[in-house]
């Protein structure tokens, strides 16, 4: 078995791939289905979606070819330095290629012109892979913040731009200014991933663990090695007033009572946010801008949004439950803490949604209409009666989460999906629980969620193990 | 040793996590004043052992009191007894060092802080480094300060000196010595290092695949095992030596070095003097017993 075959195997023994395979798949039936399901149309867009997809190849392969540059043990094998570098570019062709095959089913084409455009088409594709290659490497620094929110710009935005189409026509209509940038741009890729420096630098060095989010070592190994850089973003945080705050309020309680060991689970829980609450106000400063930005989209984009950003919370933050932390805490007490936190993440959400949706009703009257591409869009401003929602999905997701105790990052990317998916599909059940609004039908939602929510609760605190993963944010 | 109710009593516990037997009826009683050492390897069941008596985990069969206390019903005034060195060592990363000293400190009325300041400048811990960022000698160092900072009844050191370079460990080792003055002192120490170990236990708990293979004091275990030298005074040694329940044995140049069991040093001697040889006879490290127990 050769060096190649080898490294090859990888995409299909680490399990964490098989996720992003399940979804890639999807895409792919998705964008075939499209075309070969009726007459397509040129210049449409709708062959664009198998050149899209290599760009994630490249992320995600290129990762794992870092993670494995990243162990010491890679760098002394023989005849591992081009490695790398072969696979990256095994794979750029191989998914290029397979990508590029729909546009032969390009109407309108003769036998020459379809060639071309499927070289141009798999041009194309390969850039968008070492885009993602790009991307990959610089996953670990603050760039890919940047590489994330353009990705959501392009993903959200590109379809009032028809991006799609733009992209295609320029496939079909403009081959050479594909071809030539993609050719240079693979001899730079070939240059660069073949640097003999590359394994010296990235030997020991861990990588975000964007592929083993499950890998608490990783996580934990990661954040040690960022350790530096993590002081320094945290100077003085938590402040000594923070501190003073809640550890004044525990001694005023007694030391056998519930209520120390409540005030303890709020100071573990907040105590980091508190002392940054200029982030914290910049980060509502941010929601308002974003549900203005999506207020024009949708009538319940304030709703859906904080609905998403109350989940988040919810799951980041999580609940004094689990973990070993030394303080002498019995299941009663975890359970109580636990409650308080929990209703206090939804108020939290729920006065932030308050807040903007004010904003938002105020500003109103002064958002102009905007007109793009012959369609008119009207500000829709935030109901705010939907206030409470946060205080439905929050118990909800906090009980979701009971699933994932051992693996936070992810019950992270699993609570999202879990909301995201009604939007992937047209948001039918959550638009038709905002749809709700007679108090009564609220009121036994959010009953019925929050005893669902203590009853598993009390069933984890009392019965379950109560080893696992502690919050390391 | 007190000879009072046990602190902690464990009979038929078993735990198992979905197809994998954690632990199999195992029956532990755990007097007030003894140095347990808890040994066995990786996987045996010692952690889970230890979890069940701070009630981390719960029993699927049998039960574990502590202090009077059902594991699932331990509160704040059995765990406040308690001090406990995570394996793990999971501490809360976002906060410095000082913070989570202080933090702890809140829970504990009887917290030793003389005693911290020393432990502090002994280990030279720094208390504005951010916990996220120490060294895993450095989290075990803090864990272990977390934990005996208010002198705790029941001291449980899960692994406690495994991260820890030489000179601490002795500095650890002295720590303990130190803690172990104080009779009504409970102290269960499960670690790998049993050269270290050795030195302050005056009780053994073996455990293999779940159960648990010796309980008994030290004392009774190193009287049950010698390692016994030979040199013959004349000629060469016979072929097969007369020593009952022999475990192991090696010959060269008129020598032999055999490891009984059950055999009393007197019993040795006589065999010894029946055979016209010169004999020494020497107890095993507990390193060596532990090996033997567990073939």
């Amino acid at each position: 078995m050769g060096n190649l075959t080898a490294n090859l195997k990888h995409l299909y023994l680490h399990r964490s791939f098989w996720g992003i395979y399940a979804m890639l798949g999807w895409l792919v039936l998705v964008s075939a289905a499209g075309i070969l399901d009726k007459d397509s149309m040129a210049g449409q867009g709708e062959f664009i979606g198998l050149v899209i997809i290599p760009s994630m190849m490249g992320f995600f392969t290129t990762l794992q070819q870092v993670d494995v540059l990243s162990k010491p043990f890679s760098y002394c094998l023989p005849g591992h330095r081009k490695v790398p570098r072969n696979v990256i570019f095994f794979l750029a062709t191989v998914t290029n290629l397979l990508g590029s095959v729909l546009f032969i089913a390009y109407p309108d084409l003769h036998r020459g012109q379809q060639v071309l455009v499927f070289c141009s088409a798999f041009f194309g594709g390969v850039l968008l892979f070492w885009g993602g290659v790009v991307f990959a490497f610089n996953v670990g620094s603050a760039a890919r913040y940047i590489g994330i929110a353009l990705l959501s710009l392009v993903c959200l935005g590109g379809q009032y731009i028809d991006l799609h189409r733009i992209m295609e026509r320029i496939i079909v209509g403009h081959p050479f200014a594909v071809i030539l940038p993609s050719v240079l741009g693979s001899l730079a890729a070939w240059r660069l991933l073949g640097d003999p420096n590359r394994a010296r630098r990235h030997c020991g060095v861990p990588i975000w663990p964007a592929i083993d989010a499950w890998n608490r070592k990783k996580v934990r190994g990661y954040s040690q090695a960022r350790a530096e850089a993590v002081n320094k973003k945290f100077k003085g945080h938590p402040s000594p007033c923070v501190e003073e705050f809640f550890l004044a309020r525990m001694n005023r309680c007694s030391y056998g009572g519930r209520v120390r060991h409540i005030w303890g689970g709020l100071y573990t829980t907040f105590g980091m946010a508190l002392s940054q609450w200029k982030a914290c106000l910049l980060g509502l400063f941010v929601a308002l801008s974003v549900v203005l930005f999506f207020s024009y989209i949708s009538p319940g984009a304030t709703t859906v949004f904080f609905c998403f950003a109350g989940a988040a919370m919810a799951v980041h933050m999580g609940l004094p439950v689990y973990g070993s932390t030394p303080a002498p805490q019995g299941r009663c007490e975890r359970f109580a803490a636990a409650i308080v936190v929990a209703a206090i993440i939804a108020l939290l959400t729920v006065v932030a949604m308050a807040i903007v949706s004010v904003l938002s009703i105020t500003l109103e009257p002064f958002m102009p209409l905007v007109r793009l591409q012959g369609s008119t869009y009207t500000f829709y401003p935030a109901n705010i009666r939907h206030v409470f929602f946060p205080l439905i999905i929050v118990p909800i997701v906090l009980t979701f989460g009971f699933c994932f105790h051992r693996r936070p990052l992810s019950a992270r990317s699993s609570t999202i999906l879990l909301l995201a998916m009604p939007v992937l599909i047209a948001m039918p059940w959550l638009m038709a629980i905002v749809a709700i609004t007679r108090p009564i039908f609220l009121v036994a939602i959010l009953a019925v969620s929050w005893l669902i929510f203590v009853v598993v609760l009390r069933y984890v605190c009392m019965k379950r193990s109560l080893v696992g993963q502690s919050r390391t944010y | 040793m007190n000879d009072t109710n046990p602190i902690v009593q464990i009979h038929g516990l078993s735990k198992w996590f979905g197809g994998t037997d954690a632990l199999r009826d195992v029956n532990l009683d755990i007097h007030s004043g003894s140095i347990i050492g808890l040994l066995g390897a990786n996987g045996a069941g010692k952690s889970t052992l230890l979890r069940h008596i701070i009630g981390l985990y719960l029993p699927n069969k049998g039960t574990c009191v502590t202090f009077g206390c059902e594991a699932g019903k331990l509160g704040p005034a059995q765990l406040g007894r308690i001090g406990y060195v995570h394996q793990e060592g999971e501490l809360l990363e976002w906060m410095k060092v000082g913070q989570l000293i202080r933090y702890v400190s809140t829970y504990y009325p009887n917290w030793n802080h003389q005693l911290e300041e020393k432990y502090v400048a002994d280990y030279e811990i720094s208390m504005e480094a951010r916990v996220g960022s120490l060294s895993p000698g450095q989290r075990q160092r803090l864990a272990i300060l977390l934990a005996i900072g208010f002198e705790p009844e029941l001291l449980i050191l899960d692994e406690p000196a495994s991260t820890l370079d030489p000179v601490a460990r002795g500095q650890f080792l002295d720590l303990l010595l130190q803690i172990i003055q104080n009779e009504n002192r409970t102290i269960i120490i499960s670690s790998h290092i049993l050269s270290d170990v050795e030195k302050i236990i005056d009780h053994v708990v073996i455990m293999e695949a779940g159960r648990i293979l010796r309980d008994c004091s030290f004392d009774e275990l190193k009287e049950e095992f010698h390692c016994v030298r030979l040199s013959t005074l004349s000629g060469d040694l016979p072929v097969n030596l007369p020593f009952e329940n022999v475990i192991q044995q090696q010959r060269s140049n008129g020598q032999a070095v055999i490891t009984v069991r059950n055999t009393t040093p007197e019993q040795i001697e006589q065999t010894a003097e029946d055979l016209n040889c010169q004999v020494e006879i020497q107890t095993l490290p507990l390193e060596e017993i532990y090996k033997i127990i567990v073939s």
